[in-house]
């Protein structure tokens, strides 16, 4: 036999000991969870055992960036109503006084009803969702630290206002590895990357090692379904020729760790190859929603003008979780309504309420929300004031609302959480939360509770401090607990 | 010596010394609690909003001891002014807002009793065993042990290294091979592979001093100070562009780069370049007239000094913030963390909230140095008021050639704007024309719906033409041309102390800290700090006085680490007792003394370093020292590391034969194309580099925060620094995305076609293409394994590709580029070992 030839048969040997043989992409596929298992050590990504017994075993983590008004959608205020066109009758703080006077009480801008068995209010803008509503599990009383937009966002994606830190994706990672390690663990769908508040920190590992680093899909500028994953394969090259060339790679790989008397990193860079080349096999057929009838398709909105953008973004949410991703972020950007909230906010509304409850309904049926926990959220709430950025001067249809870091409604729904139940109370104009408080750092904790995570130990040493997703705060919502 | 003895000593003895100080300590603690607890929250939120550091009426400060000392008698309940009124029993009735709580007055009259006991401020709350922590010892310089194996032993290095090998009876390993030591020392040393050439000199140089020839030469290649000075960027936030989440240009961050690069280049003295960062705007009267001479680069001392101080300015500061006194405090907490983390290896952050759990660093020691920095102009429009922030820009020197420059750019500059304002005006009239046009029409109620659309298509236009203009108009207004600027700090006219922040609050202020150092690591009383300086200066030679045992103990460890793998201290960035132990106390101590006796030259620690034995030996595994030491902590061979982000761009470009040496000076793509309409004005992450600047070294490619630009993504992937923190150590990770940018990125498949058309035309036999390409790459010879694996690789290759696509041209060319390319993400070339 010569060199080459010895070479390859090592290679061989070297992929049993992966467990996987001489590969077939599809049996590499199957034996891609044993070779975790097998190699605990070595592996960062290989799945963890919880804290505790988790209610869920993943996140679909649907982010309405921008802040939805939560008394035009969810948290009904008849006195807003009544008192609309009137002087605000509580006191703005200080950053924001200068509105005080001419600001005006501005009336729910859309027709409410109670909904389902449990009554909650939801509006006529989502009425999809709001079928949906006895499945659903409201946060009325959300807090953040900040009214601005990067500093509320920061928190609600890394619990930290300021600082750099790992978003709780890659805390969510880190704490329980992944199960398919043919597909990266987790994925943020079309983040806001470009313009006023873009910024990459929804997928940021900061200093957690940068395995746990999101994947991105595209960014919120370009339709998903031209997006795409950064080097997932080269058009140029067939897949026999690049798997003829990694043969040879990796064969001069084995040699060379072997003549240095073995080395970890070596072993670690020539797995890293075989996991990327099976990934690049394989990711683009989860991406690929076409492989959908067309009724789910019609489920999910697609086709539609006004939501098939983010359909297709839940749609390939769901083909990922069900591929073991372990938290999947679906990103609708756009929710920022200083104006014309009459009218925009309803088409924020239709972008994503088909989409949503086709995904509820998909998930469901597919035995998938049993184990799998929805989370949908914007950084903050908005005002029960008006906004008017033409000075006055703005008609009805010019208004808007501001920031409102006081009150928000959130709601959650699958595995976890009890459903058709609302939590927390704000005061008669959802301007400032009363009762079920819940700040940022505690919806954290409690997700984390639901995968099985204890939020005060899941910690991580970095220049001499123990670093937490909830920094030093966080309590446990205990009575929104399946 | 002795302090060593001390410190195992008390790690010994540790837990009786901590309980008898804790002992010691007790009864003051319990009066410190109950007034933190008890007696500073009543002062804070019920009277502070009146007498609290803010408003101050009647001149009153509660929280502040001398200031409270009007209305409290201590000791006696009933002659304290502050008892009668908060018992709502005589004229005066405080707070007026209604009667404190039972408890609360109970609280306050208990703590007048007691004497009214403020925490004690000078006071050191040093414990035993903090002040026999190994890092607060004086540094004395150790005798190199005695060693066996004699002959081994080149210097003091080796001995203290060799000495800890023969106690743990490892065996040592061979010397590295010529050829792998020069491509070793040549990355290490600049972050390049040395050429055929200098391989070529090495190999047949049978000298002695071969080895220090190349490490001479290597040392005074200017390549040296980009290597090095870019380590340095890492601890500094260094990026060109600054914010949180918007991204806003920085025209004049370069500058300071330029600086750092050249100040290794120069060999500048450590503690020289420490002041000058840290406090270069100060005035000094050490600069002769001819020192202060421009140099050809326009540079005077002056200007050098003052750019020097981007150390201090440029960072991610959220310019946004419309809570300016909060973003003082954070812009002068960032500084403070990272003028302590960087010089001393000490993590004071944590006690901006509280007291350091874990070191010697009290809320009044953060607030003292923070203080310092608080009275440091860094940002302009910083006032409650101002909604944009900017930072703090100074003149620089310049030269007549430099005025007659600027007095052109200025006339060009306002053609430009005039144009661009002109065509927003000219385009507004035509859209109002136009829609008055329309009207008409519409009104006449006889018009064809082509007519219409006409008209509304050009509506659109005029609209676009507007945007575009108006974009030009602002980009242009940021464009300015100004005569050379540089981002400086500048000293606070009237400086004042801060207080503290309760719970990192700026908003509600505990008592009032004296701007000062960190008191474990005194050697002597502080120096003193005139009323009229925000104290940087007296900070910067506190720091680079020889005298302090952090400074250069975490330098020299700086230095070992890039050298060695790990540093002597593994947590670079922490000295403190949550930080590793040195696992060579003497060694370091012995390159601490060193550095300080080559006054402080940072090449000489280098030179000494390397031309150890230590640093020559092989990095192959033996299975028994891998049993006893797997770590290699104890250095029984050379580490190997994976090369990082610049060195694998650099490499990659350098074989591929397009890397360009130009250096210096701006590299951000300030013509953008989407100028963003929110002011100011951010970048885009799409800018891409002309060729100019494209292919020069990483360390000149534009750093932006928050994300790097497309054009350098490498740098995302491959654990680049994060310049939104202090980066000691990189993470060397491995992981599928990696591998993913190798296999396919447009990056490594270009630069392996221009590899492969290299080699294709200098030379013609498949022997001498493959020797070529491990030369270039691997800097090595190539063994009849690897010619003979490449004959069959490529045409095994061939075939195929004959077979998939029997048409295919230049199939030569595309054979040659798949092997180069597997040559370039393959482990041998990705490692230096």
């Amino acid at each position: 036999m010569n060199s080459f030839g010895q070479h390859l048969s090592k290679r061989r040997e070297f992929l049993k000991r992966l467990g996987c043989g001489f590969p077939s992409v599809a049996l590499a596929a199957m034996c891609a969870e044993q070779a975790i298992a097998a190699n605990n050590t070595i592996n960062p990504l290989a799945p963890k055992t919880p804290h505790f017994k988790p209610r869920a075993k993943r996140v679909i983590f649907l982010w309405m960036q921008g802040g939805p008004a939560q008394m035009d959608l969810f948290d009904f205020k008849p006195r807003l109503k009544k008192e609309s066109g009137q002087k605000i009758p509580f006191s703005l703080s200080t950053d924001q006084d200068r509105f005080q006077s001419s600001a005006k009480l501005l009336a729910p801008t859309s027709r409410f009803e109670q909904r389902g068995q449990s009554g909650a209010w939801v509006s006529d803008l989502l009425p999809h969702l709001a079928a949906k509503a006895d499945e659903l599990c409201f946060l009325r009383g959300m807090q953040s630290d900040s009214s601005a937009h990067p500093n509320a966002i920061r928190q609600m994606q890394t619990g930290s206002v300021q600082f750099v830190r790992p978003s709780m994706g890659c805390w969510i990672l880190y704490g329980l590895g992944t199960e398919n390690k043919s597909l990266p663990g987790f994925v943020v769908i079309s983040p806001v990357l470009y313009g006023d508040d873009g910024s990459p920190l929804h997928y940021n590992n900061a200093f957690l090692p940068s395995i746990y680093q999101g994947m991105k899909i595209g960014n919120s500028r370009i339709p998903v379904k031209e997006s795409k994953v950064d080097y997932l394969g080269d058009p140029d090259i067939s897949d026999n020729l690049q798997r003829q060339e990694l043969d040879f790679v990796q064969m001069r790989n084995q040699r060379f760790a072997d003549g240095l008397g073995g080395d970890q990193n070596m072993e670690g860079l020539i797995q890293s190859h075989e996991l990327a080349f099976r990934m690049q096999m394989q990711a683009p057929a989860v991406f690929d929603i076409s492989k959908e009838s067309k009724a789910t398709q019609e489920l999910y909105g697609i086709g539609d003008p006004a939501s098939d953008n983010y359909g297709r973004k839940c749609l390939m949410a769901r083909r990922m979780i069900e591929g073991g991703v372990r938290f999947v972020q679906v990103t609708d950007g756009g929710w920022d309504h200083h104006a014309k909230i009459r009218s925009l906010l309803g088409k924020s509304c239709n972008s994503v309420d088909k989409p949503i409850a086709g995904l509820l309904t998909d998930l469901k049926a597919r035995g998938l929300l049993e184990d799998t926990l929805v989370v949908w959220t914007g950084e903050f709430g908005r005002t029960p004031y008006d906004q008017d950025q033409l000075n006055g001067k703005g008609t009805a249809e010019d208004l808007g609302r501001d920031h409102n870091p006081y009150c928000w409604t959130m709601w959650m729904a699958g595995a976890g959480v009890k459903h058709g139940i609302t939590y927390g109370e704000t005061d008669e104009y959802s301007w400032q939360a009363i009762d079920g408080k819940v700040h940022v750092n505690d919806l954290h904790a409690t997700m984390l509770h639901i995968l099985g995570l204890n939020h005060e130990k899941l910690t991580y040493r970095y220049s001499g401090r123990d670093f937490r997703l909830t920094d030093v705060a966080g309590t446990v919502v205990k009575e929104i607990l399946s | 010596m002795i302090a060593m003895v001390m410190s195992k000593l008390a790690s010994n003895r540790g837990l009786s010394l901590l309980f008898s100080s804790v002992a010691a300590l007790s009864a003051p603690q319990n009066e410190d609690q109950f007034y933190e607890n008890k007696i500073r929250p009543i002062l804070v939120s019920r009277c502070g909003s009146c007498h609290g550091a803010k408003a101050k009426m009647g001149g009153l400060v509660l929280t502040d001891k001398s200031s409270a000392l009007q209305v409290i008698t201590a000791g006696r309940v009933a002659d304290s002014k502050l008892i009668q009124v908060v018992r709502y029993e005589g004229k005066v009735k405080m707070p007026p807002t209604g009667k404190l709580a039972e408890a609360e007055i109970a609280s306050l009259e208990q703590w007048v009793a007691k004497g009214a006991q403020w925490p004690d401020e000078t006071k050191s709350k040093l414990t035993v065993a903090d002040a026999t922590f190994w890092a607060f010892q004086p540094v004395t310089k150790p005798e190199a042990p005695r060693v066996q194996q004699e002959s081994w032993a080149q210097g003091p290095i080796d001995r203290f290294i060799l000495e800890r090998l023969e106690t743990k009876s490892l065996t040592l390993s061979q010397d590295e091979g010529k050829s792998t030591l020069l491509r070793r020392v040549t990355l290490d040393l600049t972050g390049l592979l040395p050429t055929p050439a200098e391989i070529e000199v090495f190999l047949k140089d049978e000298s002695h001093e071969a080895f220090q020839n190349v490490v001479d030469r290597l040392l005074a290649s200017p390549d040296f100070g980009v290597r090095w000075g870019r380590h340095w960027l890492d601890l500094t936030y260094w990026a060109e562009t600054t914010g949180v989440g918007r991204r806003v240009p920085l025209r004049n961050a370069w500058r300071y780069r330029d600086y750092v690069i050249d100040a290794f280049n120069k060999d500048k003295p450590y503690n020289q370049f420490i002041q000058e960062q840290l406090a270069g705007d100060v005035p000094k009267s050490d600069i002769s007239k001819e020192d202060d001479q421009f140099t050809p680069g326009n540079r005077n001392v002056r200007s050098e000094r003052l750019v020097a101080t981007g150390f201090l300015v440029l960072g991610p500061w959220a310019l946004f913030n419309q809570d300016k006194t909060q973003l003082r405090m954070d812009v002068a907490d960032l500084q403070a963390d990272k003028v302590t983390r960087v010089f001393l290896g000490l993590t004071i952050g944590c006690a901006r909230c509280h007291d350091h759990k874990f070191d010697p660093i009290s809320s009044r020691d953060y607030y003292a140095v923070a203080g310092i920095f608080a009275n440091t102009r860094t940002l302009v429009n910083s006032m409650p008021g101002q909604s944009w922030s900017g930072i703090n820009e100074r003149p620089i020197g310049f030269t007549k050639t430099q005025v007659r420059q600027f007095a052109d750019e200025v006339e060009n500059w306002e053609k430009q704007l005039a144009q661009a304002q002109a065509d927003e005006e000219t385009a507004k009239q035509q859209q109002v024309l136009l829609k008055n046009e329309l009207k008409d029409i519409k009104a006449s109620k006889i018009y064809s719906a082509a007519e219409v659309t006409r008209i509304q298509d050009e509506i659109r236009a005029a609209a676009k033409k507007i945007a575009a203009a108006s974009h030009l108009v602002q980009y242009l207004t940021f464009m300015q041309p100004t005569l050379p600027q540089t981002h400086a700090a500048e000293e606070n006219s009237i400086p004042e102390d801060l207080h503290i922040n309760l719970r990192g609050n700026a908003h509600a202020l505990g008592e009032v800290v004296p701007r000062g150092f960190i008191k474990a690591a005194m050697w002597e009383a502080a120096p003193l700090i005139p009323s009229k300086s925000s104290g940087r200066r007296e900070l910067a030679e506190w720091i680079a006085d020889a005298r302090n045992p952090l400074t250069a103990r975490v330098y020299v460890n700086r230095l070992w680490q890039h050298l060695m793998g790990a540093g002597i201290v593994a947590s670079v960035d922490n000295f403190g007792s949550r930080g590793d132990r040195p696992t060579h106390p003497e060694l370091m101590d012995y390159l601490a003394s060193r550095l300080v006796e080559n006054g402080w030259s940072t090449k000489k620690m280098i030179r000494e370093i390397v031309l150890s034995h230590t640093y020559r030996v092989s990095s192959e595994s033996n299975p028994r020292n891998a049993e006893l030491d797997p770590g290699n902590q104890l250095l029984w061979r050379a580490s190997r590391i994976r090369l990082d982000a610049e060195e694998i761009r650099d490499s990659v470009l350098q074989v591929s034969g397009r890397l360009s040496f130009e250096r210096g000076g701006p590299a951000l793509p300030l013509t953008l194309k989407n100028v963003n309409t929110i002011a100011p004005y951010f970048l885009e992450d799409n800018a891409i580099n002309g060729d100019d600047v494209k292919f020069r070294r990483t360390a000149y490619q534009p750093i932006m925060r928050g994300s790097q630009m497309e054009g350098v993504d490498i740098l995302n992937l491959f654990d680049f620094a994060d310049p939104d923190q202090v980066v000691g150590i990189r993470n060397a990770t491995t992981v599928p995305t990696q591998s993913l940018y190798l296999l396919n990125s447009p990056f490594f498949k270009e630069e392996s076609r221009k590899f492969a058309d290299r080699i294709l035309s200098e030379s013609t036999s498949i022997e001498d293409r493959v020797s070529r390409v491990h030369r270039l790459a691997l800097n090595r010879v190539a063994s009849k394994d690897d010619i003979d694996q490449a004959k069959q690789f490529l045409s095994d290759f061939e075939g195929s590709l004959r077979k998939q696509s029997p048409l295919a041209k230049s199939v030569d060319s595309e054979v040659w580029t798949r092997y180069c390319h597997a040559i370039l993400v393959s482990a041998e070339f990705l490692y230096r070992r």
